[in-house]
């Protein structure tokens, strides 16, 4: 268990501390937020200095490093600022299918990009009307020859109005009704005749990434196109999740952790009847709950990435489980730390009300907090 | 269970039909303009909410605070923003009702109902937020008028109410004795809106500075006597937490409706999603802690319109209580959306931006607690109110 940071992963940390220091400005973040622009420039700067796809092998432009170095730079980011931060660490959502179960030309066609600040990938999952009802997708796929033709719907699927190519859960077998492993995952590259990309629509929060509605009528898409073998798609995305539980609990752990010193700066500062508001015992109180839940929220989290990368069988249990409990930690830290703040929380000057509005995001997605219990309440009936 | 009268029901009838005619369809929209529309205050005002706690004497409905808050909760059901509004202006009269001379409310009062005039309330200033004894805007008399300087902040309503019931200090030297309330005039010379602020929620209701430079009020426009600015506050947020509680508690309805309706409607995995019993505890849950609000802030306002003293700790239990209650209830409501839920597309995504201020305004939560504690450490909170 690493109740350690190594060296080189304090490195890491304190790297992406810095960049996120020195980049993430309010300012900027403020704009970006109004506008529900992705921030590419600041994206641009940090696919430069090498912390998206840190986690993919040197070869294909990454670092080499696992889940749990790649976590690292999310919290980091999402502490300084939770648009700025969770926008970077979804900028290579998706891509990690590619990278656990696409062949080599796929590898090096789809990632390289990424990893240089080309491309934008997206990963289109649940399904329109659907929820996260895997088991019956309504976009299905039928093979012609050498293609496969796509008819069908999905929703809320993030950087959709940005990404230049999106992998697909697609139904590829109908008869017998084939169960799990009737699903395969394709990807289609923007600007593919029949698709049609539009917002899911205005947002609470999360402003810079983008969640979208994809229509596919007659889209058609080379064999070649397909990751892994047909029918390993519902596999393929069960794994791709339980990677992105733990990057999702890692935006959560360092929204909580960037709420809570900003709930203590101000704190410190802040004088009323005659002292600063932090020698006030109650609001001691309350910021001791937030730091101990924070802190809890990241041992499970850093648990959680540990045993993932050592490819544990219980990982993506673990990963829904530390997701479930960052997510709802955040929640509560950042409400909480809007009310410290008090009238000036809840303004849009101060980044808190925006990390409030972000962390509501992470209870939701990559499916809700009470799917995530569905499923550890069915590893304990098994 | 609180039972209502006929001419209850008809009045809470007449209200919600107003607000679902006249203010729903707009609500989404002003929300995201961040901009209050400024015909529906005619509207507010021909509706009568204007006028709900003016005496009947001088053309209001003379409500008690138990009205009051019914009337606050449906309006805030459905759009909290011109809940605030209702609430912010209610608050603003209270002093006056409680302190006013016959003079200054016969000349204010009609101003209200005749004319259609909001009114604004204006305590906090930069320094002084939940510390509001720190106040500095200053009041100084010179020959028969006072002349206000100084600026206040996150005052409700500014720049869409015509005057504004001002707390400044009269004298330095007396601290707790030297604050002072008068009405300000909105078109007074000197007096000017500072900036507006962007906000989380209750986006409508404009939230500004006021600043005041050498700003004239004649001694008439002085609300009670000079020096009893405090105690004016003192007893007007007795009456004017628990309006916020009904604010609070109209959001947290107004969630609750839209995630039951939303589970009733969404099929998920085959059926109804509220046929799923993880989704059922969580809705049962909301619905316990919204009836739990409603029968204590209900109990409070009973309790205040029967003069039951002291009432400062109840007033703050209630508001306190169903602040908490709409924050735990709106941020569930979206959840049980799931993605839907975050969209603006669905009213919930607002009510748990709005649900928040109400945690913060009129003393933050935390003072509330302090208020609550006091009583209990002073004894004036007894069993006595327990219900045999």
């Amino acid at each position: 268990m690493p109740f350690e940071l190594s060296e080189e992963q304090q490195d890491i940390q304190k790297a992406a501390k810095e960049f996120a220091e020195g980049e993430f400005l309010l300012e900027t973040a403020l704009e970006h937020d109004l506008s529900q622009k992705f921030p590419k420039e600041i994206w641009k700067k940090g696919c430069q200095l090498g912390f998206i796809g840190i986690h993919f092998p040197e070869t294909l432009g990454g670092q080499g490093y696992g889940v749990f170095e790649n976590i690292l730079i999310t919290e980091q980011f999402c502490r300084k600022d939770s648009g700025l931060g969770i926008a970077l660490s979804f900028s290579d959502f998706g891509s990690e299918v590619v990278l656990r179960f696409g062949n080599d030309t796929q590898k090096r066609q789809l990632l390289i990009p990424i990893t240089k600040g080309t491309a934008i990938p997206s990963g289109a999952f649940p399904e329109s009307d659907n929820g996260w009802n895997l088991r019956e997708p309504d976009t299905v796929a039928k093979r012609d020859k050498d293609f496969y033709l796509i008819n069908g719907k999905k929703n809320f699927f993030v950087n959709g109005l940005e990404a230049d190519w999106l992998v697909v859960l697609c139904q590829t077998a109908f008869e017998p009704k084939q169960g799990h492993g009737g699903h395969s995952l394709l990807v289609v590259e923007r600007g593919t005749k029949g698709l049609e990309i539009l917002s899911s629509g205005e947002k609470m929060g999360i402003h810079m990434t983008s969640l979208a509605e994809v229509t596919f009528s007659n889209v058609l898409v080379p064999i070649e196109n397909r990751i892994g073998p047909e029918g390993e798609g519902f596999y393929q995305q069960m794994k791709f999740l339980e990677e992105n539980q733990i990057e999702v609990a890692a935006q959560a752990v360092g929204i909580g952790q960037g709420a809570l010193e900003q709930a203590v700066a101000y704190a410190k500062k802040r004088v009323q009847f005659g002292k600063p508001i932090i020698e006030n015992q109650g609001l001691q109180w309350m910021l001791a709950e937030m730091a101990i839940t924070t802190e809890a929220a990241r041992a499970f989290l850093y648990t959680a990435a540990h045993r993932f990368d050592r490819g544990d069988d219980q990982a993506g249990l673990l990963g829904s489980m530390a997701k479930v409990f960052a997510s709802d930690v955040a929640m509560r830290v950042s409400t909480d730390a809007v009310q410290v703040l008090g009238g000036y929380g809840y303004m849009e000057d101060y980044p808190l009300e925006r990390m409030m509005r972000d962390a509501k995001a992470t209870q939701v997605y990559p499916g809700t907090n009470q799917i995530q219990r569905t499923a550890v309440a069915n590893s304990l009936r098994k | 269970m609180l039972n209502l009268t006929e001419e209850q029901k008809s009045r809470l009838t007449g209200v919600r039909h107003f607000v679902k005619e006249v203010i729903a369809p707009r609500s989404a929209e002003v929300d995201r303009k961040q901009e209050f529309p400024l015909d529906l205050k005619e509207k507010m005002a021909d509706q009568g909410l204007f006028r709900l706690i003016i005496p009947k004497s001088s053309g209001g409905m003379e409500l008690n605070l138990t009205d009051l808050c019914l009337v606050i909760e449906e309006v805030s059901r459905v759009d909290a923003s011109m809940g605030v509004t209702v609430q912010g202006h209610a608050t603003a009269l209270r002093p006056l009702i409680l302190a006013a001379s016959a003079e200054l409310k016969g000349e204010m009062f009609p101003m209200v109902v005749k004319e259609k005039k909001a009114i604004g309330f204006a305590i906090t200033e930069s320094n002084a937020g939940s510390d509001s004894s720190g106040i500095q805007t200053s009041a100084i008399l010179r020959e028969g008028n006072y002349f206000l300087n100084g600026s206040k902040c996150f005052i409700t309503s500014g720049g869409i109410a015509d005057y504004y019931l001002v707390y400044a200090v009269t004298s330095i030297e007396k601290k707790h004795t030297g604050v002072s309330a008068f009405i300000v005039d909105g078109t007074s010379k000197g007096f000017s809106i500072g900036k507006k602020e962007s906000k989380m929620g209750i986006r409508a209701s404009p939230t500004t500075d006021l600043v005041f430079e050498d700003v004239m009020v004649p001694i008439s426009r002085l609300v009670g006597k000079e020096g009893e600015g405090f105690l004016i506050l003192m007893k007007t947020l007795e009456a004017s937490r628990p309006t916020i509680g009904a604010q609070a508690l109209g959001i947290a309805e107004g969630a609750l409706e839209c995630a039951i309706q939303f589970a009733r409607e969404t099929v998920q995995l085959g059926k109804p999603l509220i046929e799923q019993q993880g989704i059922q505890f969580m809705l049962a849950e909301m619905a316990t802690q919204v009836e739990a609000a409603r029968a204590l802030l209900y109990q409070v306002t009973g309790m205040y319109d029967q003069h039951v003293q002291p009432i400062a700790a109840y007033s703050a239990m209630s508001k306190y209580f169903a602040s908490d209650v709409a924050m735990r209830v709106t941020t569930d409501a979206v959840q049980v959306m799931g993605g839907r839920g975050y969209l603006k597309q669905y009213p919930a995504e607002r009510m748990m931006r709005d649900a928040k201020v109400t945690q913060i305004y009129e003393g933050t939560n935390q003072i509330q607690r302090l208020v609550i504690a006091r009583a209990i450490m002073k004894l004036d909170y007894s069993s006595l109110y327990r219900m045999e």
